[in-house]
């Protein structure tokens, strides 16, 4: 039996080809869920716990990567799911793509990787992730009418609650950003424009620690090293 | 599960009837340009241009108190039907994109661009061909703010000017809403603000858990409405042809009035003025009220409210003058007076309606 009931992988992608980092959403028989991707410190982890609790961690195939004390971010616990009947769900993560902000892909397309199309230019790809305590049935006659969210994913958790992943576009204004290195490693530019032609290969999340009760807002750019 | 996304955009023209003259009169270019009346005629400041910020100078400001702290500035009699035509035209900019546009004043609206006729899926570039094609008919700029709702979108357009663009995407609401003080909140001007200050509101994202009563006994019916904006949801939909609420009128005089008899007049005149206007917009009017401002700046009004709604002259004239009756006019010396009418009902209103009198202040 595998670890998993749901294990998926998505990625936002241009029409040109340009793209979002891969991200996993994978489900337990525990009833537990996370969310996760690969950045330069390993892998980026949010887990969220049938019991409410949640964390945010760097972890790698061998625990915490080097140079890392403590693996373990930050700690809150999400809110509370509607109760069933309500109509409502419990928004417990959110990811904006800027589209103007995609990266050159690095790699082959891969067969098991859901695609979600990038909003056009000078908007955002959202992809949200909630948790309701309707059935899926119900679930999908809701995003049947409202137009503007795409249902990527319905996954059944096993006490009785259901992982919704929805996407939609929303306007973004295109503001650049430098991140910077302090003479101990490079700047790190993203911009829309991508003035040297780079692809923008290092690609980043910004995000505010979430606080008991709020969903992790994340923003996912890429940008490139400069020295200059 | 979760509401349908909108797409708003609010476009603010930047110091329109300012940015309109020196449009029209190269002399007036990087000069600061106030329009208004003079100030020996007690003139206020409609606008002002922003080499005229730059000194202080703003909108509603007595002329005599702006050309104080810019004695540069250069006054302008201000040209509405020009304004307006200028209007016009902007205003066929936004319907050339929705039908939903819904205009403020000359040189405001909001624009519900969510389905639009230039087939964009979303807002930010509609905003920024907006604002092009406002450049390109009138040589004037404009400042957009695009959001999901009109109460973001309001202050979104405020936020970079003057030709700006700010977007508001729905991931960074909240970000935006920690930032803006309290009064930045649809509805609270500067006497709710000091009351909202007075129980310990400061910035805007308090009132979302101040004590229901507390806030209520502050700012009475208005404290629903503002806790749901202080969470950013606002409801209200962009409504084109938006129908009229209410006429008023009023006047700086150049020499204060103390005689009764020359306020009365002015009173009836004006009355007679809203009541023409009820009838050329055939509607009728509840409530009648009057503003009076002595000779240092205390301001008052008064309203009274009918059931039955009238727009006979005779009836309205005789409410505003009862209503004169409850200041100290011809006591106390008077720069500024006004008359409206509110609570305003369509023609066939009026049948019906005991005539019940209730005075508020």
């Amino acid at each position: 039996m595998s670890q998993f009931l749901l294990d998926l992988r998505f990625c936002v992608r241009r029409t040109d080809g340009y793209v979002s980092d891969i991200w996993r959403v994978s489900t337990t028989h525990l009833g537990d869920f996370h969310l996760a991707t690969d950045s330069i410190a390993g892998s980026e982890k949010y887990s969220f716990n049938k019991s409410g609790m949640c964390r945010s961690a760097h972890t790698g195939a061998e625990g915490a990567p080097a140079g890392l004390r403590d693996r373990a971010g930050f700690r809150w616990r999400r809110a509370v799911t509607p109760p069933r009947g309500s109509g409502k769900a419990s928004r417990v993560a959110w990811i904006a793509f800027p589209t103007d902000y995609l990266s050159r892909p690095i790699a082959e397309d891969d067969a098991d990787i859901v695609w979600i199309d990038a909003a056009p230019a000078c908007g955002a790809t959202y992809v949200e992730i909630a948790i309701a305590a309707e059935p899926e049935q119900n679930i999908r006659s809701v995003v049947d009418i409202v137009q503007d969210r795409t249902l990527v994913r319905c996954a059944a958790l096993p006490h009785g609650e259901t992982l919704v992943i929805f996407c939609y576009y929303a306007d973004w204004e295109n503001k650049d950003l430098r991140v910077p290195g302090h003479g101990a490693v490079a700047d790190v530019s993203f911009s829309a424009d991508d003035p040297l032609a780079a692809g923008r290969p290092l690609r980043h999340r910004f995000g505010p620690a979430p606080t008991d009760g709020e969903a992790v807002l994340l923003l996912e750019m890429g940008g490139v090293a400069v020295t200059n | 599960m979760t509401e349908n996304v909108r797409r708003i955009i609010h476009v603010d023209m930047d110091a329109f009837y300012a940015s309109v003259e020196q449009r029209d009169d190269p002399a007036l270019r990087g000069r600061p340009v106030a329009v208004g009346g003079q100030p020996g005629e007690r003139g206020v400041v409609a606008a002002s241009s922003y080499e005229a910020r730059a000194f202080g100078v703003r909108s509603a400001m007595p002329m005599a108190r702006a050309l104080r702290l810019c004695p540069e500035l250069v006054i302008v009699r201000p040209d509405f039907q020009r304004y307006r035509a200028v209007s016009q035209c902007i205003l066929e900019i936004f319907r050339s994109c929705t039908p939903l546009v819904e205009p403020l004043s000359l040189d405001e609206a909001y624009l519900d661009v969510t389905v639009n006729r230039w087939g964009e899926p979303l807002a930010t570039p509609v905003a920024k061909q907006l604002k092009q094609r406002i450049r390109e008919a009138t040589r004037l700029t404009a400042s957009a703010g695009v959001a999901p709702n009109k109460f973001l979108a309001k202050i979104a357009s405020g936020w970079h000017k003057p030709d700006g663009l700010t977007v508001i995407s729905p991931g960074r609401v909240e970000a935006f809403l920690q930032q803006l003080p309290v009064g930045a909140l649809w509805g609270v001007g500067p006497v709710t603000a000091g009351k909202l200050r007075k129980i310990g509101i400061e910035r805007l994202v308090e009132v979302r858990t101040a004590d229901p009563d507390l806030l209520r006994r502050a700012v009475g019916g208005l404290a629903d409405t503002l806790q749901r904006l202080a969470s950013g949801d606002d409801p209200r939909p962009v409504v084109p042809d938006r129908p009229y609420k209410s006429s008023s009128s009023e006047n700086t005089y150049n020499e204060d009035l103390l005689a009764l008899d020359a306020i009365r007049a002015e009173i009836e005149r004006m009355a007679r003025q809203n009541a023409a206007w009820l009838e050329r917009k055939e509607l009728l009017a509840r409530t009648v009220t009057i503003k009076v401002r002595y000779a240092d700046f205390i301001t008052l009004t008064r309203s009274h409210t009918a059931a039955a709604p009238t727009r006979d002259p005779g009836e309205i004239v005789a409410r505003a003058l009862t209503l004169l009756d409850r200041t100290e006019a011809g006591r106390r010396p008077i720069r500024l007076l006004g008359a409206g009418v509110h609570g305003l009902a369509p023609s066939d209103a009026a049948a019906g309606f005991p005539g019940v009198l209730k005075f508020e202040d």
